[in-house]
């Protein structure tokens, strides 16, 4: 059966994903937006990936789930830096 | 199993690796906000983890733990990211952004309103200043109309036009127009309104941008107000204004309206039509002076104005002058010529007519000065009969006074003459003189306007000349009882070179009228250096000399100053003076001609200054020597021992001759004679005298002629001929000299000077009479004087009066009827008659007015 915790962070990020989507004009200022929200879909599949495998074909959702973990976090860090690596310490604005 | 575990080992290496990335970047200031947040989630982590692993009893069990870990632990690292991180990241952009805006909103030069429909919703300050506010709150919530006249300037009401205006803005098509606002205080402005829609969280509102052109528009309107002007002002003129290009084909760029009335090509003719150009309008002889006018004017860069014809459209001849300049860039590129042409043909006309009338005139001038020439012609002929004519009288008149005089000074040479003879000699020798000296002074000024007086130089010793002439008259003043002065500077050369003749006569004259008129005080005689000398200091041998004579007599008043120098005038009208009134004439003239001048300073009863100053040239002794010799000794007879010589005397008057003959014969030469030129020959032939005196005017052949036969002759070539003339005129003496005679001597001559020339001519000796009667005889006159005047107060007033209106009408004959018939004192008697017989009007009329 289904996994609560797993199951929580589904709706938890359902509901990340609403926001996402009725704030999209804003997110556009975000610097190399695309990157950041492809890691957060990402990271969504994993976590549908993550329901279904308790439903149907157990080993090949977990792996795609922990893949799909994995391509999200290395987004995530290309966006950090991507983001971070012309900001200079002690700079003003 | 192996495969899961890798792959949640490497998202928590990539997600914590992110973490760190973010961690080191906090000191940028961009992320200051979330600073905190993100340091208590990393805290977080890193208790969670390790509570978690101790919980971990093997290392399976760990494994499993760790996918739930990372289950749980991402998510919520997304949660994170996305409410707090990305957005706030949003929120302070947006926050940024609207400060930019406000920024860029309030910066703005231009007035920016946002219109809501029609009522201001926001403004910037600048829009606030526009329309006169103290403040944004005066005009937020106010609709444009608020700040708008009823009507616009082209008469429609502003409230439908802004209607219309902001209609079509809201309906998407930009606006772009010309408002007039009032501000608040009620002063009209100008602006230019734009307007745009713009839709700001879905709804549409109205940008509208106005700037102020009230000043650009009165700029405008002087703009226009000028150009008015200036059009009124060209077309106006009487001519045609152009700017022109293209000097190929002279088509104008612009052309005044004056274009029609001077060419009959109205302005648009000249400058569009295609057919007509100016080129055409020139007259065709006169097209290539114009070009070639303009050409060099724009090649020198300078204005050009030159006249030349042109031909109307109605093919009337016209003369134009037209006047312009080149237009150049600021690199000398040519851009246009602008100038001017006017209208010259009735100028034209009258400068022909002007030209017709100077050539009439010219021709008149021509033919008066014909007549002037013809007139001065006959003037110098009727002044050259004048002057032969005096001339003629000279000789005719000098002839008998030759006689007169000479017979008069020859028979004194008897010593046996009577008392009363010597008195009647006497009388005619005084009274010859004085007619001698009316008539040579009427003779001399005639000679000098005749110009043939010549200024003769000579040396001779000018402090000599000066004393003579000073004791001359020191002896004359004192015998009037005034003080006599003769001041001789050091400076004044002694021996000069000038006409002596001319210098003792001018200063004669000066003294001699000092004398006459001065009845008290004194007279000074100063001679210097002309001032004019003195400051050139050496300038070789020419020096000017001044001599001033100062007076204490009547003096003369200013307006009769001219009449002293004036012939025949005299400056005392109302006392009547002896003499001709031309004393002052000749002087000055005798001045002129010697290269100075003379003047006189005066005041009525002050007494006068003349000023005589002539050129002369400095000399030395040896010059003099044989002039100071020469003084006045009277010659009485041959010395011992000199050959008695043969003087040959030809004159045709018996008289002149006789007296010749005499006075010759007196001093010890032999004689003989002849009656004219030819005989004057003969005779030389047959006598062979040693020296020949020749009268000039003599029958059948005159001196000259009968000097040149002589001459002519082996044994005549060296036998002295003087020439003995009655002319008055110079030129005599040069045509002498050229007949080849050896001098000339002038009638009525002074007979010693005769002799001496005679003298010098055959270097013979004569004894001289070095008595000196003349101080005596002054002595005597002048005690005379003296019991003449003091009888003369005795008389009766009457009789007085009466003897002085005969002498002052010159009436002799009456006057000494008066003498003989009163019964006066006899040697009163006896001086008035001897006065009145040597006509000395002058001295009587003196003697007469000092008893009145």
């Amino acid at each position: 059966m289904f996994n609560e915790n797993e199951v929580a962070m589904l709706l938890l990020c359902l509901g990340v994903f609403i926001f996402i989507i009725t704030k999209r004009r804003e997110y556009k200022r975000i610097p190399y937006w695309e990157l950041i929200l492809a890691s957060f879909y990402m990271f969504f599949l994993a976590g549908i990936c993550t329901v279904i495998e308790d439903l149907i074909f157990p080993v090949l959702f977990n792996i795609l789930e922990h893949v799909l973990y994995m391509l999200s976090s290395f987004m995530m860090l290309l966006w950090c830096w991507m983001t971070f690596r012309g900001s200079k310490g002690g700079e003003e604005e | 199993m192996n495969l899961i575990v890798i792959l949640d080992f490497t998202s928590m290496v990539f997600v914590l690796s992110a973490y760190f990335v973010i961690v080191i970047n906090w000191r940028h200031n961009q992320y200051k906000e979330i600073r905190l947040q993100f340091i208590g989630l990393l805290v977080f982590s890193f208790f969670y983890y390790f509570f978690m692993f101790l919980q971990w009893s093997n290392i399976e069990n760990r494994l499993d733990k760790l996918e739930d870990l990372t289950g749980t632990l991402i998510p919520m690292w997304w949660a994170f990211v996305f409410y707090v991180f990305i957005h706030r990241i949003a929120m302070r952009d947006l926050s940024e952004s609207e400060t930019e805006f406000k920024t860029l909103f309030e910066s703005a030069n231009e007035g920016l309103h946002l219109m809501d429909g029609d009522k201001f919703i926001k403004c910037n300050n600048a829009a606030v200043k526009i329309y006169g506010c103290d403040g944004k709150n005066d005009m937020i919530g106010h609709s444009p109309l608020y700040f708008s006249p009823e009507k616009q300037p082209d008469g429609q009401l502003s409230s439908i036009k802004a209607k219309e205006y902001i209609d079509a803005a809201l309906a998407g098509k930009p606006q772009r127009f010309y408002w007039k606002h009032t501000q608040k205080n009620g002063t009209p402005i100008d602006v230019e309104v734009s307007l745009n829609n713009v839709v700001l969280s879905d709804k549409t509102y109205i940008l509208a941008i106005e700037r102020d052109i009230t000043q650009q528009i009165k700029a405008e309107l002087a703009l226009r107000e000028s150009e008015r002007r200036l059009s009124t002002l060209m077309n106006n003129l009487p001519g045609m204004a152009y700017r022109c290009q293209d000097l190929n084909s002279w088509k104008f760029d612009f052309a005044s309206e004056g274009a029609l009335a001077l060419t009959g090509y109205s302005a648009e003719e000249l400058t569009k039509s295609k057919k007509n150009s100016y080129s055409a309008v020139i007259f065709p002889e006169d097209r290539e002076f114009v070009r070639n006018q303009i050409q060099y004017a724009l090649a020198q860069h300078q204005p050009f104005g030159f006249e030349y014809r042109i031909k109307t459209k109605s093919g009337e001849l016209k003369w134009v002058v037209e006047k312009g300049v080149g237009i150049f860039s600021e690199n000398d590129e040519f851009l246009a010529i602008e100038g001017f042409i006017s209208d010259i043909t009735g100028l034209k006309k009258a400068e022909n007519e002007l030209r017709r009338y100077n050539e009439l005139l010219e021709i008149k001038v021509d033919e008066r000065t014909a007549e002037l020439k013809t007139a001065k012609e006959q003037a110098e002929s009727a002044n050259r009969a004048k002057s032969l004519f005096l001339s003629k009288m000279s000789h005719e008149i000098r002839t008998p006074m030759n006689a007169i005089l000479g017979f008069s000074q020859l028979l004194r040479r008897d010593p046996g003459l009577s008392e009363i003879q010597s008195k009647y000699l006497s009388t005619i020798n005084h009274s010859g003189e004085h007619l001698l000296a009316l008539i040579n002074d009427v003779l001399e000024m005639s000679k000098i306007e005749a110009g043939c007086v010549v200024v003769q130089p000579e040396p001779l010793d000018f402090n000599s000349l000066f004393e003579d002439l000073a004791n001359m008259f020191r002896i004359r003043a004192e015998a009037k009882n005034l003080q006599f002065d003769a001041l001789l500077e050091k400076d004044v050369p002694r021996f000069i070179v000038g006409d002596g003749a001319k210098i003792r006569e001018v200063i004669i004259n000066i003294l001699g009228n000092a004398v006459k008129f001065t009845e008290k005080g004194g007279i000074v005689i100063r001679v210097d250096l002309a001032p004019e000398q003195s400051a050139d200091g050496d300038v070789g041998d020419e020096i000017h000399l001044l001599v001033e004579v100062e007076d204490t007599g009547c003096g003369v008043a200013k307006k009769d100053i001219n009449a002293v120098f004036t012939p025949f005038e005299q400056a005392d009208k109302e006392h009547w003076h002896s003499g001709t009134g031309l004393g002052m004439p000749i002087s000055r003239q005798f001045a002129r001609m010697m290269g100075g001048d003379l003047t006189v300073k005066s005041s009525i009863g002050k007494g006068s200054i003349f000023t005589f100053t002539f050129n002369a040239q400095l000399s030395s002794k040896e010059n003099i020597k044989s002039v100071k010799d020469e003084n006045k000794l009277s010659i009485t007879h041959l010395a011992p021992g000199q050959k008695a010589s043969k003087i040959l005397v030809a004159d045709d008057d018996d008289s002149n001759l006789e007296l010749l003959l005499q006075l010759l014969k007196s001093v010890g030469f032999k004689t003989c004679q002849a009656h004219d030129g030819e005989e004057a020959f003969k005779v030389f032939k047959k006598e062979k005298p040693d020296a020949v005196l020749m009268d000039y005017h003599m029958p059948k052949a005159d001196g000259f002629q009968a000097t040149q036969k002589i001459k002519a002759t082996p044994e005549g070539k060296d036998i002295p001929v003087i020439i003995v003339t009655a002319s008055a005129l110079d030129q005599n003496n040069e045509s002498a000299l050229a007949a080849g005679a050896d001098g000339l001597v002038k009638k009525p001559y002074i007979e010693d000077d005769l002799l001496e020339k005679i003298r010098k001519i055959l270097h013979l000796k004569y004894i001289y009479d070095e008595s000196n009667s003349s101080k005596a005889e002054t002595t005597q006159k002048k005690e005379e004087m003296t019991n003449v005047t003091d009888t003369i107060k005795g008389l009766p007033k009457e009789l007085v009066a009466e003897m002085r209106r005969t002498v002052l009408e010159g009436n002799q004959n009456n006057f000494l009827k008066l003498v003989d018939s009163a019964k006066i004192d006899p040697k009163l008697a006896k001086v008035l008659r001897s006065k009145a017989e040597n006509f000395e009007y002058e001295n009587l009329e003196k003697l007469l007015t000092a008893k009145k």
